[in-house]
């Protein structure tokens, strides 16, 4: 019988995989690997990221042992998601629709599930950030530092840093 | 369990130049795809 703390993982790990279900199920709609019989490499970036939404990270998570490992890839394919779709929906964001072209048409939603698949990976990881700690992992009732490695100030600052490098590639490379 | 690369480390300059290169590329990516 699992304890309360094991039902809430399994349900958690249940959520990532529907969330990382969804995500995937999503960017098949937009991403063909193969389209009129040519091979389209850029297909098989959410493909990736599909399996290790719904693959290995669960496995990592239900492993038990490797929540920062987990957490990081969860969040990162997380940020680096919400990153790109931000950019897409503001690509094709409309100045006379503009909210229904946000929030319908737009690609927000699939941020906000992204962001969803993070809170529960977060959720995992704070589940073991203890016993982590127990083996030199930093530890967040030791230190009030909400900026050291996966605690929610370090992911402020990737998705910031990140989101800039980013914003720097699609000017540069013009 | 996962190695902490401390800040300012050649493991950990090593994986952000890697990094930021992977965003620059993708910026670049999604920018032609778009």
């Amino acid at each position: 019988m699992l304890t309360v703390t094991g039902r809430v993982r399994a349900l958690a790990i249940a959520g990532i995989v529907l969330s990382g279900s969804g995500g995937f199920l999503i960017h098949f709609r937009a991403h063909w690997i193969v389209k009129n019989d040519v091979f389209v490499p850029y297909g098989l970036v959410p493909l990736c990221a599909a399996v290790i939404s719904i693959i290995v990270v669960p496995w990592l998570f239900a492993a038990g042992r490797r929540s920062d490992l987990a957490q990081l890839l969860n969040g990162m394919t997380a940020i680096v998601g919400a990153i790109a779709m931000t950019h897409i929906m503001i690509a094709h964001a409309s100045a006379a629709h503009f909210a229904k072209s946000i929030f319908i048409n737009g690609t927000l939603p699939d941020s906000l599930l992204a962001c969803g698949k993070w809170v529960l990976g977060q959720l995992l990881f704070e589940f073991d950030a203890d016993r982590l700690a127990q083996r030199g992992f930093d530890d967040p009732s030791k230190r009030a530092a909400w900026w050291r490695f996966l605690r929610p100030g370090w992911w402020g600052i990737h998705l910031a840093a990140m989101g800039g490098v980013y914003t720097a590639g699609v000017f540069i490379f013009q | 369990m996962l190695r902490y690369i401390a800040f300012g480390k050649p493991g950990w300059w090593i994986l952000h130049v890697a990094a930021i290169a992977a965003m620059l590329g993708l910026g670049a990516l999604v920018r032609f795809h778009s």
